[in-house]
């Protein structure tokens, strides 16, 4: 007989737990009392015993997601055993549960990409909407005395103030609660007798959703154990701009920068497998297909669909994608499927007026380019000076994967795809 | 082998019902099924096999929160102390007292009490009792060795020398008073120091070994009988899971608790049962049978109980009935 394992309640104020790891995989026999776990709960990371024998036979909480108490861990039986029908059961209940739920909680999105495909059973309800900001003033320090009438200040305050024709009570206090010390007697009269300044100290704390979390956790992981290094090189874009303008103006089709620079992008990793690669611990994966991650920015933090095959696409193709993508990432109607599979990405701030920048790595990619504005900047041309547009990407790349010869090749192909667009031509506009 | 069969024969039920029954608390616990706190006493239980064996029924016996197994090994029906762990109605404390307040009048348990260290003044408030009633009960008052460093045990310690009070102090010594080991806590570690300066006789006793705990605390007993006051024992023990349900443990290592495991109690009586002739190993799978069995009964009873009303709130509270500041 199946038997269901629940999210336990490690700690009495436990309401939710993370899989930090799962010591047994599918398929594992486990033992009474052997640890099938590490669940994180509000105050640490414990182990949890199993209480039954049997073989892990399904796992409903991926390593690294969140689960509320009692949601469906997962179920422990006799190898082989048939167990959809514990299945059905438990997600039944979970429904229930998520139809009480009081905010249709906004895609539990593993925000820039994907953690791996979650299990057929996704009984992870998502955390409760963070709470409303509450701002907190605190008192500022007192100006004259404590309202009981008592004035805070230290014999030799009181002593220094007198002889300096200072009234005591006018001098703002930096001791405890307020209390008026020499240093306070000293800094108000350097600070020429005047009314000093004061200002109000406040704050606004906000509980973490569930999209900054996932920012927050990969993110840090990327960056704190992928050696960044970083490649920055400067694009000539006089003949993209005037391609760009020759292109629109058919009106046939309209577009952007962003799409002439992916699809440079895509053409020139088809060429550079190295930098379409992913770090995977104890081997490398050279991808062959080109699936390029865009970074799409929405109000709570980031996400990254991706754009599958962008080296065959048209940059029209690229460019409606791209602006769907957009529409439904604003939306929360992106799926996950939306944003897995990246084998490069990129993030661009040119829009924003940003010259260049360095972008962390998003993981499993081994690379990420960093593209800024177009700028008009003065350039020289066949010796003499004459006005220009550059445009200044970075390339991060993971040095475990990456070396910067390999970096610098695919850069130069990107370069010339954008100094020479008509190059690009051969796939197709 | 010091002790008769029989003994032994009641050891291994005890300590493997004190087992068990924790093991399923732990269970429930993180099943949600009861709430609050929970301290388990798993590794501990040769003390209590070793001290009921030493004293008589009509002996008293008061402990702080880590008191499921007093109960049990005092002969209480597991299924009225799982009851109060669920909050039921049936419970040991009418399920108003919860894990960590265990009580069995009929059996002189004196509680569990959740203040630390605030046991060791009950207990000499026990003693002193039956002293000046003239009876010739002994009262055994547990503590840990975190709560040894509190300032009551001084002040009790004095008095209970003082006036020779049958009591014997005994420090459930496992090492770590939450997560701070007692190295940790005091530059003097032998606890049993602890009662030098009121010239209070004292011991170290190893804690995985009935048979000493036994020993010394039959002899405190007698002391205690005799009109010769109290004893303190620092028993050395070691709790196999952590101080509560919420203690990951990182404070120790694995090697240290398969030490410990390693001289487990219930181990080495399952050894001398065997190896004496006087059970053979099918028997005591059959006495661990059945000992389970009694656990998921008591479960069941627990789970079929009613819930105390609101109106029992007011109820055990006050000694003396129609308490003037009581309304209704």
């Amino acid at each position: 007989m199946a038997e269901i394992v629940r999210m336990p309640k490690l700690s009495d104020t436990m309401t939710e737990g993370v899989v930090a790891t799962w010591l047994k995989q599918v398929g594992d026999e486990v033992e009474s009392g052997e640890i099938l776990a590490e669940i994180e709960t509000d105050k640490a990371t414990m182990e949890f015993e199993s209480f039954f024998d049997g073989v892990l036979l399904h796992i409903g909480v991926e390593q690294g997601s969140t689960a509320p108490v009692d949601s469906l861990l997962c179920i422990l039986g006799e190898k082989g055993e048939d167990i959809s029908a514990v299945l059905k059961e438990a997600e039944s209940a979970a429904v229930v549960e998520e139809a009480s739920t009081p905010e249709p909680a906004p895609a539990p999105a593993p925000a820039p990409a994907p953690a791996p495909a979650p299990a057929p059973a996704p009984v992870a309800v998502a955390a409760p909407a963070p709470v409303a900001p509450t701002a907190v003033t605190p008192a500022p320090a007192p100006l004259t005395p404590a309202s009981n009438g008592r004035l805070k200040a230290s014999p030799l305050a009181r002593k220094l103030a007198e002889e300096r024709g200072l009234n005591v009570a006018h001098i703002p206090g930096s001791g405890d609660s307020g209390r008026v010390v020499k240093r306070d007697v000293e800094a108000f009269q350097a600070g020429g007798a005047g009314m000093p300044v004061t200002g109000v100290e406040r704050f606004t704390e906000v509980g973490i959703s569930q999209m900054r979390k996932t920012i927050a956790r990969r993110l840090s992981e990327s960056k704190f154990s992928a050696p960044h290094f970083y490649l920055t090189v400067s694009i000539n874009m006089d003949e993209a701009m005037a391609t760009r303008k020759a292109i629109n103006d058919g009106g046939e089709v309209k577009i952007s920068f962003n799409d002439m620079v992916v699809k440079a992008a895509a053409l020139a990793l088809k060429k550079h497998p190295v930098v379409n690669s992913s770090w995977l611990g104890d081997r490398i994966r050279f991808n062959e297909h080109v699936h390029i991650g865009v970074a799409v920015s929405v109000d709570e933090g980031l996400l990254v669909p991706v754009v599958r095959h962008a080296d065959l696409k048209r940059m029209s193709q690229i460019g409606a994608e791209v602006k769907d993508f957009a529409g439904k990432a604003r939306d929360k109607k992106l799926q996950p499927s939306d944003w897995e599979g990246n084998t490069f990405t990129i993030s661009n701030l040119g829009m924003f007026g940003i010259d260049e920048f360095t972008a962390i790595i998003n993981a499993p990619d081994s690379c990420i380019l960093a593209v800024g504005g177009i700028n008009a900047v003065p350039v020289v041309k066949n010796g003499s000076v004459v006005p220009g547009h550059v445009m200044k990407v970075t390339l991060s790349c993971d040095h475990r994967s990456v070396d910067g010869a390999s970096g610098a090749a695919f850069l130069q192909d990107f370069r010339a795809y954008l100094e020479n667009p008509v190059r690009m031509l051969a796939n197709g506009f | 082998m010091p002790h008769a069969k029989e003994v032994y024969q009641r050891w291994f039920r005890d300590m493997y019902l004190m087992r068990k029954f924790e093991e399923r608390c732990g269970q429930l616990y993180i099943q949600q099924k009861f709430g609050g706190f929970c301290h388990l006493y798993i590794g501990q239980e040769a003390i209590l096999a070793g001290a009921s064996e030493a004293i008589r029924p009509t002996d008293r016996m008061i402990t702080a929160y880590r008191d499921h197994a007093h109960p049990l090994v005092l002969g209480t029906d597991p299924k009225y102390v799982m009851a109060e762990l669920y909050g039921r109605r049936t419970g040991t404390s009418k399920g108003k007292g919860g894990s960590m307040h265990m009580f069995d009048r009929e059996r002189n348990l004196f509680g569990g009490h959740g203040i630390v260290g605030g046991q060791i003044g009950l207990g000499a408030g026990i003693a002193f009792a039956d002293k000046y009633r003239k009876e010739d009960h002994v009262t055994l008052c547990f503590f840990g060795d975190g709560a040894a460093r509190q300032g009551i045990l001084h002040e009790t310690f004095n008095m209970a020398m003082t006036w020779k009070l049958p009591v014997i102090f005994i420090v459930e010594n496992n090492k770590y008073a939450m997560g701070t080991s007692v190295e940790r806590t005091s530059n003097v570690t032998d606890l049993e120091l602890l009662g030098a300066s009121y010239k209070m006789p004292s011991a170290t006793v190893d804690g995985m070994s009935p048979e000493a705990v036994h020993d010394a605390i039959k002899e405190a007993a007698d002391r205690g009988r005799r009109g010769d006051g109290p004893t303190l024992l620092d028993i050395q023990t070691y709790r196999y899971k952590g101080h509560s349900m919420s203690d990951p443990q990182k404070y120790r290592t694995k090697d240290e608790l398969n030490e410990y495991q390693e001289k487990d109690p219930i181990e080495y009586v399952r050894n001398v049962l065997v190896s004496q002739g006087w059970n053979t190993a099918e028997e005591l799978k059959a006495v661990e049978k059945e000992v389970k069995a009694q656990v998921e009964e008591a479960i069941e009873f627990a789970e079929q109980s009613p819930y105390p009303e609101a109106q029992e709130l007011y109820e055990d509270v006050y000694m003396t009935p129609n308490y003037p500041y009581v309304k209704d």
